[in-house]
């Protein structure tokens, strides 16, 4: 092989090389502190053992609540054009960029005791600031559209043939949606639904701002992480080896579908 | 009897200008032929309700689909109609009996009525043994197959066949045909059956619709379009030569001179002052390197464009010529070695006045 070939695989291959070091490095760093005997020991402290049952529970009903008002609206930009269609676009898109901080400011701001909304709830006696839903708030704010854009593509994807055949076999809008569509895009709605669960389960900064930082009550895993952090550093390790486990497998999962679609 | 289907339609889409009157009966059958992007599937989507007509009406067994005076515009899944798109369209998700039963379930029909259904509608088709295979796993004509149960089971009083021999190979294309004549046949209720093949029309159809961009140019009989053709198109797909044009003299032998659009011609039985169609039949042509004399009273100069064998043997070569208007003879491989013709010569064609077929 000529010299002007080798030298761009070098390159290539010089700069996977260093990419690949600075992805697993600091996981590398991770796993080197864990303490495999005292673990599941770190684990079962009361502050840990409460994040993950609360976070278990916050992103399960946040991915639930994504999913459930996701659907619709991933259906109609999917397959409805209509005004603001563009803007609504760039809306749905803004809390993947958005800072989390930001975020939890806008929640609080909204739905705090003297917010937008807060001050119309409180004389009913619901507060949502620091409490177990406003977790599950911030959760569904920041990861829905990673469930969103996933399921849109899905529908997208359909061949609108399928479509016209069910309207032409007596089936109706909601029937071809439940028995056309989904089961048709359902690869996608599974990538979709496994995002937006990871995003859920490490969302922090919106959390700590929007919810709090309470044990039991607000307290998810990546939060107890950073309290651990200035405690017991072991602690800290177990619980992020921990996350880090969850988020690898829920990425592998998500490949293996996408990859047996095709 | 009143019509079962009678349908006016008007539909602008891009170039493509759709007007279009259809009249059936219950259960004749009627089959669309034309060229691609003729506006054919546009029809059959207008009737289905896939698209709506920018104006018209639509009405089936009685029952008003479409109505753009009276402000009716019933959805496509409230139609009483069935559809087997070209490509099938089979839901690939489900098995054929899934496929096959679907419409039924759709209209939440119980589960055990629905198996009863389908397996009969299995039987009647003769594709029981298809009934577990995904679409994936099914030939092209089984697929039709299962298309063609899954549309019949719901019995609809319109069905739509929107080229459903063209993604089938040449063998299964017969006896798939074959079958689908018989089929056709004995539904009570109306079929459209649309194609792009002239032989096909032939094949299937006794009443047939020919489409020419957006507009319905001839509609009748197997035979009247075989030998009437009232325009270029129409005895182009029948392979007739055509010319129309205004009967301008006749004279005492009973020739007459016809004025049309490429010259004067001589045919004979037609009227001073009518309008008449004249088809030629390619095999009454005849070829010449020299100027013929008087005795062909019609004649032509052009250049061979293509020289195609006739099946079987190709004992009969069609040659094709680059002349105005353009013009089809039908000759002897025999004669056309002796004339060693080819590609690019220039010749002169010639019928007879009595050759010309003239009608109204």
């Amino acid at each position: 092989m000529s010299r002007a070939a080798l030298s761009p695989r070098l390159g290539l291959g010089a700069a996977l090389l260093l990419y690949l070091l600075f992805l697993l490095l600091p996981l590398a760093a991770l796993i080197a502190r864990l303490d495999p005997a005292a673990f599941f020991q770190h684990l079962r402290t009361p502050a840990a053992y409460d994040a993950l049952r609360l976070s278990l529970l916050t992103s399960l009903l946040a991915t639930g609540c994504v999913v459930a008002i996701g659907l619709p609206v991933a259906y109609a930009l999917a397959t409805r054009d209509f005004a603001g269609k563009r803007i609504l676009e760039v809306l749905i898109d803004l809390p993947i960029v958005l800072p989390p901080t930001v975020a939890g400011t806008a929640l609080l701001l909204a739905f705090g005791r003297a917010g937008l909304v807060g001050a119309w709830l409180s004389p009913l006696g619901i507060a949502l600031p620091f409490t177990t839903a406003a977790v599950v708030v911030a959760q569904v704010f920041v990861s829905a559209p990673f469930f969103v854009n996933a399921a849109r593509a899905g529908f997208e994807e359909v061949e609108p043939r399928y479509l016209q055949a069910a309207a032409t076999l007596r089936s109706s809008p909601l029937h071809t949606f439940t028995a056309v569509l989904l089961p048709l895009s359902l690869p996608s709605i599974f990538a979709g639904v496994a995002m937006s669960a990871a995003r859920a389960l490490g969302e922090f900064g919106a959390t700590i701002v929007f919810a709090g930082n309470l044990q039991g009550r607000t307290q998810t895993m990546p939060l107890a992480v950073y309290v651990a952090l200035q405690g017991d550093l072991q602690e800290a390790v177990a619980l992020s080896v921990l996350l880090l486990a969850v988020s690898f497998l829920l990425l592998a999962a998500l490949r293996l579908t996408t990859e047996r679609r095709r | 009897m009143t019509a079962m289907l009678s349908a006016t339609v008007r539909k602008r889409l891009g170039e493509l200008e759709l007007e279009a009157e259809l009249e059936l009966e219950a259960g004749t059958t009627l089959v669309i032929v034309g060229e691609s992007g003729a506006g054919k599937s546009t029809l059959l989507n207008l009737l289905a309700g896939l698209a709506e007509p920018d104006s018209g009406r639509i009405e089936i067994g009685g029952r008003v689909y479409f109505d753009s005076t009276a402000g009716v515009d019933m959805p496509a899944h409230e139609r009483n109609i069935g559809y087997v798109f070209q490509d099938y369209a089979l839901f690939p998700h489900l098995s054929a009996k899934a496929n096959i039963g679907f419409g039924l379930r759709a209209q939440g029909v119980a589960g055990h009525e629905v198996e009863r259904r389908v397996a009969e509608t299995l039987a009647r088709l003769d594709i029981g043994a298809l009934a577990e295979q995904r679409s994936r796993q099914l030939s092209g004509g089984q697929q039709q197959r299962v298309a063609l149960a899954r549309a019949l089971i719901l019995q609809p009083g319109l069905l739509l066949l929107d080229e459903p021999l063209s993604a089938l190979d040449l063998q299964t294309r017969r006896t798939v045909r074959a079958e689908l004549a018989a089929l056709v046949a004995e539904l009570p209720g109306v079929t459209i059956f649309v194609t792009h093949s002239p032989f096909e029309a032939m094949a299937f159809g006794a009443r047939i619709a020919v489409v020419e961009r957006g507009r319905i140019v001839q509609l009748g009989d197997r035979d009247d379009l075989l030998r009437h053709p009232r325009s270029r198109y129409v005895a182009e797909l029948m392979g007739l030569n055509f010319f129309h044009g205004v009967v301008s003299s006749t004279a005492a032998d009973g020739i007459a001179e016809v004025k049309t659009d490429y010259g004067v011609l001589h045919v004979v039985d037609v009227r001073l002052g009518e309008e008449v169609f004249i088809a030629v039949d390619p095999r009454a042509i005849t070829l010449h390197l020299e100027r013929p004399r008087a005795t062909a009273q019609n004649v032509f100069a052009g250049v061979i464009a293509e020289m195609v064998p006739e099946p079987p043997y190709g004992e009969r070569v069609r040659v094709i010529l680059d002349s105005e208007p353009p013009l089809v003879a039908e000759i002897t491989e025999y004669a056309a070695q002796t004339m060693s013709l080819h590609a690019g010569m220039p010749v002169y064609a010639s019928f007879k006045a009595f050759a010309g077929r003239a009608y109204r």
